[in-house]
């Protein structure tokens, strides 16, 4: 069975990446350009898995985080962060979700990939 | 009946009233007033006394009284109980006597008118005169009469009498006092049917047999008079009662009887020893009849109905019960008469201590009362209150220093309330030094704090503009390093898409770009602020310059849909600078208000102000969220309202160091996100005869 994946990525330049990334794979991807929309998207279709970059225009990541494992239906999601960031400079967003994977960019397939199979087993 | 209980009532109620009055007047409104416990003591300690007389001391003397008057009736009573046992005694040995008198059997046999009648008769009439019987008679065996003293009636026959059955019996006899059968002269000498009489009778014996009987009928009063014979006081009296418990001798107060009616002639055997009230007998004759001794030293009431105290005694050989009885009201007269003078004594006396406790009690009292008010008045404040007492007992004393006193808590006082007004005015000035220095406290604390705020959100913004700039130098870095490897994969593939070769090469051209800009800025921005930049000095044409470069903007503008409109004043004063640093600032603003608008237009404005010329940019674009005191941070190095879309961030505080530079002002002005915003500057004119 295919699984849905929500890539939250207001950069088309990334989002063309994970188009080229998940070519060949049967995952089925959506994408929203931010918090708000990926409300919008989960509330209409829930992801088996969410990838989600740190800095949104209308809402950062982690308030959108906060907001998704505040409320009982979604907060089982499992999350990737994919980030220009180092984690190191994003440790409180730990607290939120212990059990989240931070994907730092530039990353390969090959990483992306393993990480996605590593949440969704 | 009702009329006489109100009116009583009313005294009553009056008498009460009076009462009242009496205790309000001496004031005894609590037993804890010092004037109400001296009283009261008083009056226990005086009362006590007389409390202990009438209930121990008057008791006793009384019951010793009750002693001697019963003694005294008991000494009566057995002394007429003896009295009158020898007296019938003595009857008895006249009528045997008699009996054995030589001429008695003659008589019986022989019949009347012989020498032994006449002598026998002289001998027994001087008997009875001797004696008082009322009558000696003797009779044969068969009960007929042989001789007789009675010159009246009598009874020829006596057979049917008990003294006769008993005399023939062999007995000396004793009658009852019993009412005669036939008249008899009374005590008025008048014949009377039923008097009382008394019979004595012995039988005669001769030669050893029983030929007859000697009968005397002796006087009834002679027994009262022995009874009276022994006088017992006023009221005091003995008498005899029968069996049935009539009386059988004369009650001393026969008159008294007589007049109420109660006897007719006498009382031996007309009056019955009964209480008047109760119809009963008396409690003397009843306790008598049953044949028992005793007294009552209570008292009980008597056949007059009158209190009397009693001594009783019953003599078995007569049938006959002795009283001796007294009034009480005479028993106990001497400790009535005590009672009667002490009484009025001890209410005297009651009287006179109650009176004085209440003279003396208020006298006492009253001083330190009169110093209690005093003292209450000081006590309330009034200082210059005195006691005006001037006896010279521990009261004037007392007075002295307590006056003494007051005048040293007034003097102290006075003392105190001047300290105390003193102390008030310093503590008051204190106080409002204080509240001064609190307040300044206060204020100085919240500019702490407030700067202490400042300074956290001044480490927050350095935090986050750092993570933006590196953000900023970190995603097209990262771009470029994913558009590499992606594409290296792709080009391994059998089948190469070079639509994709486009896109990688315009992602990696863009990125590079985005970066040199952003190195680029940085750079200049450091140069800028190090100061090591040299700028030219040249007359610049302000008007020229703006419409240069808003024609060379106008193609972005069309791109966008946005209408640039030129409101350039021409002929304009020059202003020195250089001229590629400001149009650099030109651009810049111009390309923000480009940027950030998605529709509507951008006005530039170009005017002279005073010896400045004015440069505005006005757009409809998003505004500025930040509050009006903060736009000055839109000039901060690495300040991005809205990351990602701001680029670095570094424009703004390049046209605002370029702007300082020549003197001129930069700023902004907007009404709030959404509602457009206009970057101003201002740059000096040129000075005549600068170049």
């Amino acid at each position: 069975m295919s699984r849905k994946i929500l890539i939250i990525e207001d950069e088309d330049e990334f989002f063309f990446f994970y188009t080229m990334m998940f070519e060949g794979t049967d995952y089925i991807v959506n994408r929203a350009l931010n918090g708000k929309q990926a409300f919008e998207k989960i509330k209409e279709d829930k992801p088996d898995l969410i990838i989600l970059d740190l800095l949104l225009d209308e809402m950062t990541g982690d308030a959108f985080l906060r907001q998704l494992k505040s409320d009982p239906s979604y907060a089982s999601i499992p999350i990737i962060i994919a980030s220009s960031f180092s984690p190191r400079s994003y440790k409180t967003i730990f607290e939120i979700d212990p059990a989240l994977v931070f994907l730092e960019k530039p990353f390969t397939q090959e990483k992306l990939l393993a990480s996605i199979k590593a949440r969704l087993g | 009946m009702n009329a006489l209980l109100i009116q009583y009532l009313q005294k009553y109620l009056n008498h009460k009233n009076v009462f009242f009055g009496i205790i309000k007047k001496f004031q005894i409104h609590s037993y804890k007033s010092i004037r109400t416990k001296i009283i009261i003591s008083s009056i226990l300690l005086s009362v006590f006394p007389m409390f202990i007389m009438r209930v121990f001391i008057y008791p006793t003397g009384k019951k010793a009284l009750q002693d001697a008057l019963i003694q005294n009736l008991e000494g009566v009573g057995h002394k007429q109980s003896e009295l009158i046992s020898r007296w019938i005694e003595e009857r008895k040995a006249d009528a045997r006597i008699v009996a054995e008198n030589p001429n008695v059997p003659g008589v019986i046999y022989k019949s009347e008118g012989s020498e032994n009648f006449y002598r026998l008769l002289h001998h027994l009439n001087t008997l009875r005169d001797a004696y008082g019987y009322k009558e000696i008679f003797i009779c044969d065996r068969l009960g007929d009469l042989k001789i007789t003293t009675s010159t009246g009636k009598v009874i020829t026959n006596v057979a049917g009498f008990e003294f006769f059955q008993k005399a023939v019996s062999g007995v000396t006899f004793v009658s009852d006092i019993a009412p005669s059968v036939i008249p008899l002269e009374n005590e008025y000498g008048k014949l009377e049917l039923g008097m009382p009489t008394l019979y004595i009778s012995t039988p005669v014996v001769y030669e050893h047999k029983v030929i007859g009987m000697v009968c005397l009928r002796v006087d009834v009063m002679e027994i009262s008079k022995l009874m009276r014979s022994v006088r017992l006081g006023e009221t005091g009296e003995t008498y005899l009662i029968n069996k049935d418990g009539f009386m059988i001798s004369e009650s001393k107060f026969l008159k008294d009887l007589k007049d109420a009616g109660l006897v007719n002639q006498r009382t031996t055997l007309e009056l019955q020893v009964i209480d008047p009230i109760t119809k009963k007998l008396t409690r003397s004759a009843e306790e008598c009849i049953k044949g028992k001794k005793g007294h009552d030293g209570e008292g009980y009431l008597d056949y007059r109905g009158v209190k009397v105290l009693g001594f009783w005694q019953w003599i078995t050989a007569l049938e006959w019960g002795i009283i001796a009885e007294i009034d009480v009201k005479e028993g106990y007269g001497p400790v009535k008469k005590l009672h009667m003078i002490v009484s009025p004594i001890i209410f005297l006396v009651t009287i006179i201590v109650i009176s004085s406790s209440f003279f003396f009690g208020k006298k006492m009292s009253d001083p330190i009362l009169y110093l209690t008010e005093v003292t209450k008045s000081i006590s309330e404040g009034d200082y210059s209150k005195r006691v005006k007492i001037t006896s010279h007992d521990e009261i004037g004393e007392l007075s002295n220093s307590f006056n003494k006193m007051a005048s040293i808590l007034e003097e102290k006082t006075q003392i105190l309330r001047e300290y105390t007004a003193n102390l008030e005015k310093t503590v008051e000035e204190r106080t409002k030094d204080l509240v001064r220095m609190n307040q300044e406290l206060e204020k100085q604390s919240s500019n702490l704090e407030r700067a202490y705020k400042e300074l956290l959100t001044l480490d927050q913004m350095k935090d986050k503009m750092i993570r933006d700039v590196s953000h900023e130098l970190k995603s097209p870095v990262a771009q470029v390093q994913m558009a590499i490897d992606l594409w290296s994969k792709e080009v391994k593939k059998e089948y190469i898409d070079r639509s994709k070769e486009e896109k990688f090469s315009k992602i990696i051209n863009d990125s590079l770009q985005r970066l040199r800009k952003t190195i680029g800025s940085i750079l200049d921005l450091s140069v800028l602020e190090s100061g090591r930049m040299v700028f030219r000095k040249e007359p610049i044409q302000m008007d020229a310059l703006v419409l240069q470069t808003v024609t060379a903007m106008r193609l972005l503008a069309d791109k966008k849909g946005l209408a640039l409109i030129n409101h350039v004043n021409q002929g304009l004063p020059a202003v020195i600078g250089d001229k590629e640093e400001i149009q650099r600032v030109i651009t810049n603003l111009i390309d923000n208000a480009i940027k950030y608008t998605e529709k509507g237009e951008v006005h530039v404005f170009l005017e002279q102000k005073d010896v400045s010329i004015e440069f505005a940019v006005k757009d409809t674009g998003v505004g500025i969220g930040l509050p009006k005191e903060q736009f000055g941070k839109l000039f901060e190095r690495f300040f991005q309202e809205r990351p990602r879309v701001d680029g670095a961030g570094v424009g703004l505080a390049i046209c605002k160091n370029i702007i300082e530079v020549h003197k001129g002002h930069l700023w902004v002005e907007s009404e709030g996100r959404g509602k457009g915003s206009t970057f101003k500057f201002t740059l000096p004119v040129a000075q005549e005869g600068t170049s």
